[in-house]
């Protein structure tokens, strides 16, 4: 039974690790869309296995909030490529540490 | 939930106000509307607690967070008044913006279900990515909006492995169910961890805090005013409302990991501080480390530590906006708000110079003002809880934070007039509002009864 949560953590570990090593931004973005994609898998495994239906509502939720929330971050991004023409993040060194 | 929905309407109308030809009016259309919102929240302090539709809950907690909530949203719109009349920014959308964010707020102090939660988190991040990148032309700006949004983008993901894993635990995301259905699982305990780690993130604890000075830094200053103030007291107010919501007494393994996180934040965030020249970074830094002090009653959940949260907050919010206020006024004469450009402030214009060694001081916590209260109640509570080391920790952080906030005060009365940062434009409306929100700084200190019968009754 647990092969579900596995498989599901194996992909959320992907996309975290996906965000935290790539450098490239677009790269970064399907990352984390691929670590709440591992979410709603195992809601809506976990919802079939309590026979509840409330997860696969909160997938929805889940789906239309990253679709908002992507987005906005293709909007920072074209606004990163006019300022630079580039969209790699190690560029960003404008704010010190 | 009136409120959240009389908000909602506001927001809505504010970003038509463009194209139905009312720009004008919106900014006193707002004002009214918020303070009428705000008189009928405080009215229904004492309703009896509801739930409406299993989602949200009217109690006296939500209730007086969500005051002070709409509070700040008052004295923000109060004070950015020069800003936007300028013409720097696009103003419509700016208010509806900062008005859906305070939506969210309202969401994350009156939650009673995991999908509210997540929602509350996402009404609020979302409109501040934008908020943090609107001055379009500064690349500082943009890219403290990209790194606020990568890292918002990923708490919210661990957030959700979190709220996932509790679900499998227990098989329902209400609060009330969960804290009965509350297993010795160990899905349920490491689902509690990520959602803690996530709120970490945004009340920004310490080995989750390095986003905190890049995008407090480079976002422009009005934003970072209510990142700092307004964004700290949802997320404070959510994450208590969750672990008094789930526990009656939080595990021994979480309440070490509090204590912990909280030792640490108070003493990294306030050495970092320290080695500050930027006013501005410097602020970030303090807004760390007072998130120290606030976490440390987390493990209590006590009617007390509620209530000590609460008056911490208050005091907090309304001297770290008075503070930013003035670091803004120096920005618009100088690039930079640095420690050297603070010189000679006293003698080029006592009042702001005033307000700021005020603001300062209460954020130090000595005593004529509202800081000293609040930090006083906090620690108390914590020795009655029985951590006395933690609260050593605390004082010798209060000690390492005197001296980067004198640092500010000393050059502000000691140093010779720096010729070219004087200050002397007139301000007249904002002045008002300065004089008020000193005012009540320094009643909140002298009595405090006030605000703690309200927090006693939360």
């Amino acid at each position: 039974m647990s092969e579900y949560l596995v498989l599901c953590l194996i992909l959320f570990s992907l996309g975290a690790f996906g965000v935290l090593y790539r450098r490239n931004i677009l790269v970064m973005f399907m990352s984390i869309e691929l670590m709440l994609n591992a979410v709603n898998l195992l809601m809506v495994y976990f919802s079939a296995l309590h026979n509840d239906q409330s997860g696969q509502v909160f997938v929805f939720f889940i789906m239309a909030v990253a679709a908002a929330e992507i987005t906005i971050g293709l909007a920072i991004l074209v606004m990163i490529f006019r300022h630079l023409g580039s969209i790699n993040i190690d560029s960003l060194k404008n704010l010190k540490w | 939930m009136n409120a959240i929905i009389l908000i909602s309407i506001l927001g809505i109308f504010t970003m038509m106000s463009e194209f139905i030809g009312l720009k004008k009016f919106i900014y006193p259309i707002i004002l009214l509307s918020l303070v009428g919102i705000l008189g009928y929240n405080i009215c229904s302090f004492w309703n009896t607690p509801e739930v409406h539709y299993g989602m949200l809950l009217h109690d006296n907690y939500s209730v007086a967070f969500g005051s002070l909530l709409i509070t700040i949203t008052l004295l923000w719109f109060l004070l950015s008044r020069e800003s936007y009349s300028a013409g720097e920014f696009n103003q419509g959308d700016h208010y509806a913006l900062i008005l859906f964010s305070t939506v969210g707020g309202l969401l994350l102090v009156s939650f009673t279900n995991m999908s509210t939660l997540f929602l509350g988190v996402e009404i609020l991040s979302i409109p501040l990515y934008i908020l943090a990148g609107s001055r379009k032309k500064d690349i500082r700006s943009v890219e403290a909006s990209i790194k606020y949004f990568i890292l918002g983008s990923f708490a919210t993901g661990i957030m959700l492995l979190g709220i996932a894993l509790i679900y499998g635990a227990t098989g329902t995301f209400d609060l009330a169910a969960i804290k009965i259905a509350a297993s010795q699982q160990s899905l349920f305990y490491v689902g509690i961890t990520l959602l803690s780690i996530s709120f970490a993130f945004k009340i920004s604890a310490v080995p989750f805090h390095f986003w905190v000075p890049d995008v407090y830094g480079g976002a422009p200053t009005f934003i970072t005013a209510f990142m700092s103030t307004f964004v700290k007291v949802a997320a404070f107010g959510a994450f208590y409302h969750l672990l008094d919501s789930i526990f009656t007494q939080v595990p021994s393994y979480l309440s070490y990991t509090l204590i912990g996180l909280s030792a640490l934040t108070i003493l990294i965030g306030n050495l970092a501080a320290s080695y500050q020249n930027n006013v501005k970074r410097l602020l970030a830094f303090s807004g760390v480390s007072q998130a120290g002090y606030m976490l440390m009653v987390f493990p209590m959940l006590s009617v007390g530590s509620k209530s000590s949260l609460f008056v911490y907050l208050a005091g907090y919010a309304v001297a770290n906006l008075i503070a930013i206020y003035v670091v803004h006024s120096i920005e618009k004469l100088k690039d930079e708000a640095t420690v050297e450009n603070f010189g000679g402030l006293a003698k080029s214009n006592p009042f702001l110079a005033f307000v700021m060694t005020l603001a300062l001081i209460s954020l130090a916590g000595i005593p004529p003002a509202a800081g000293f209260f609040g930090k006083f109640y906090l620690f108390t509570e914590v020795i009655k809880g029985g951590n006395i080391y933690l609260v050593l920790i605390a004082i010798l952080g209060s000690l390492i934070s005197v001296y980067y906030y004198f640092k500010t005060i000393i050059a502000m009365y000691s140093e010779p007039e720096n010729t070219s940062s004087a200050v002397r434009y007139e301000f007249g409306f904002a002045k008002i509002i300065l004089v008020i929100m000193s005012v009540l700084v320094v009643l909140i200190g002298l009595f405090p009864d006030i605000l703690l019968q309200i927090g006693k009754q939360i």
